[in-house]
């Protein structure tokens, strides 16, 4: 659905400054996956401080194995992947404690993130193919970049008015500015 | 799927996007893990270039008619199999500082421009072009990264 070219070999060239040594690169790395690898183990159903772990050991692991990725443009297929075995080893070993304590459903969104089944692979697609678009959404421009976060990216989205205040237009020009924005978004994804 | 399919899909995603941002001082751990990184010694190869030729202001170069001998400072530095071309040209207050560099060198290869002051950086281009402007008159030293190595221009002086 989502054409990711662009955004691999931007992560290609990301790997290749890291190893130079450039912490400004490694900085935009940082933050460019740090909600998709905080968000694995947190949708799998662990906590803020298991996911932490995770999330540390993830980045841990990336420093030291930079020089070793073979596949550059692969870093977001690495990322993920270490990201759910990590969170894998945690699920396995707090197991009866979590099936005791926190229910059937509980165990079952674990189970569907910490294996191979299907729906463990489309939770990580859709996690995924969410940071692609939060990835294209940073590279709108700022007016567009606030009219679709604010309206799209928020647990409550924000009315038009709110918009039009935010970014100081009228609010009915919101509606049109929006679709703009959303049909420069989804030519960045094509 | 086509364009309006497509559109539909990717509003959909992200009314479902309930990720959240790691916490800030996790963060900010993540990015200093890097600095151990860095303070880990080397293993790259350096070679410190040297002049071998320089070209002052209002000198015609070698086949260039003498009017056309601009206000550029021309110096071409070897290192190893390596050259670099660096170009200063006054720009009212300050200086632009354009070079090439003549080797081997891969994607993500980069120009590092440093003084007592800091340093900045740019990207080589396709044709190992490198473009700093701004630059105050000074003593700096410009490295050339590359996969193979370092190729470090010393105490060069602008201005």
């Amino acid at each position: 659905m989502i054409n990711d070219s662009q955004f691999t070999s931007e992560d290609a060239r990301l790997v290749l400054r890291c190893r130079r040594g450039q912490q400004a690169a490694w900085d935009e790395l940082v933050e460019r996956y740090q909600r998709l690898i905080f968000a694995i183990p947190r949708r799998a159903g662990l906590s803020e401080d298991e996911a932490t772990d995770v999330f540390q050991e993830v980045f841990v692991t990336l420093v030291q194995k930079l020089d070793e990725l073979e596949q550059p443009d692969r870093l977001r297929s690495w990322l993920v992947t270490t990201a759910k075995f990590k969170t894998w080893a945690v699920v396995r070993g707090r197991k009866p404690e979590a099936e005791a304590g926190e229910g059937e459903e509980h165990s079952e969104m674990m189970a569907a993130i910490a294996d191979d089944s299907p729906a463990a692979d489309e939770m990580l697609i859709e996690l995924e193919q969410q940071h692609l678009i939060r990835t294209a959404v940073a590279k709108l421009d700022e007016r567009c970049r606030k009219i679709v976060s604010m309206i799209y990216l928020r647990s409550t989205a924000a009315s038009y008015a709110e918009v039009a205040g935010e970014i100081g237009v009228g609010e009915t020009s919101i509606s049109p500015l929006r679709a703009r924005c959303l049909k420069k978004l989804e030519k960045l994804l094509r | 799927m086509n364009s309006q399919e497509r559109l539909e899909k990717i509003i959909s995603l992200m009314e479902r996007d309930d990720s959240i941002d790691a916490p800030q001082d996790t963060l900010r751990w993540a990015k200093n893990l890097f600095a151990v990184r860095a303070a880990e010694p080397s293993t790259l190869r350096r070679w410190i270039a040297v002049l071998v030729s320089e070209l002052a202001p209002g000198r015609p170069a070698l086949g260039e008619r003498s009017a056309a001998a601009g206000k550029a400072r021309q110096l071409l530095y070897q290192a190893g199999d390596a050259a670099v071309e660096v170009e200063i040209t006054p720009k009212g207050k300050s200086f632009e500082l354009n070079g090439q560099f003549l080797g081997e060198f891969q994607e993500g290869s980069i120009a590092v421009l440093s003084s007592e002051d800091g340093s900045r950086e740019c990207g080589l281009s396709e044709v190992g072009g490198f473009a700093f402007d701004k630059v105050a008159k000074g003593n700096y030293d410009l490295v050339v990264r590359t996969e193979a190595g370092e190729f470090a221009v010393e105490g060069l002086a602008v201005g």
